[in-house]
């Protein structure tokens, strides 16, 4: 039994090609909690959309949060897919952001959605690093 | 091709298997129905859809890290039952 075992993990392994390419990190804490702030700040900008001003701030904040979150991404080493999504998110938020800054004064629909967006897409991200092994 | 063309092709979707493409063409047919209604403008309905196809590779993205992740803790039960038996 335990040589099946044993051949069967050592199949699996050279299966995967190298175990670098599956390397999993550990849990990060400073990495869940950048991510969890930016799902909150998306979550909780939605109630100030029909205030223009505070907006602004709002989504120029966020767009920070969001650019912050994927430069601390870049040069942590297995994280393809987590990268690969932080751009697209600091993107989803940069393109509410840049209304702003153009003062262009975007209609409160379109602020909710945006900021509605950033919020489902963080917390997809917050599950996978918040499931990683302590 | 005009708007409503389009709307029709979302219409078909909706009875889609996938509620993930019954999702997404609910949600375009929504925008589309703002940008009518003036309730949000051009720039920002291409935005928004644009929003579709970023939110949907995240998704991807994540699906495949939970998949490795996933693999990868088999992998590491597998080794550590096969040293202990």
């Amino acid at each position: 039994m335990s040589k099946i075992l044993g051949m069967l993990s050592l199949s699996l392994l050279v299966g995967c090609s190298t175990l670098q390419s599956y390397y999993v990190n550990n849990y990060d804490s400073n990495y869940y909690q950048l991510i969890t702030e930016i799902r909150f700040l998306a979550h909780k900008n939605q109630s100030y959309c029909d205030d223009n001003e505070k907006s602004k701030i709002n989504s120029i904040e966020l767009s920070d949060k969001t650019n912050f979150f994927q430069l601390y991404t870049e040069s942590v080493p297995n994280e393809v897919d987590v990268l690969s999504a932080a751009k697209q998110l600091n993107n989803i938020s940069i393109g509410l952001s840049e209304q702003y800054k153009a003062d262009q004064q975007p209609h409160a629909a379109f602020c909710r959605i945006k900021f509605e967006n950033i919020e489902t897409s963080a917390k997809s991200i917050q599950k996978i690093l918040g499931a990683r092994p302590r | 091709m005009n708007f409503q063309d389009y709307q029709q092709q979302l219409a078909q979707c909706f009875s889609s298997q996938d509620p993930n493409i019954q999702t997404a063409a609910q949600q375009a047919n929504n925008y589309t129905e703002m940008l009518k209604s003036g309730q949000i403008n051009k720039q920002e309905y291409q935005e928004l859809l644009l929003d579709m196809q970023r939110s949907a590779a995240i998704a991807q993205s994540m699906d495949q890290a939970g998949y490795k992740e996933l693999l990868t803790n088999v992998i590491n039960g597998l080794l550590s039952l096969s040293s202990l038996i």
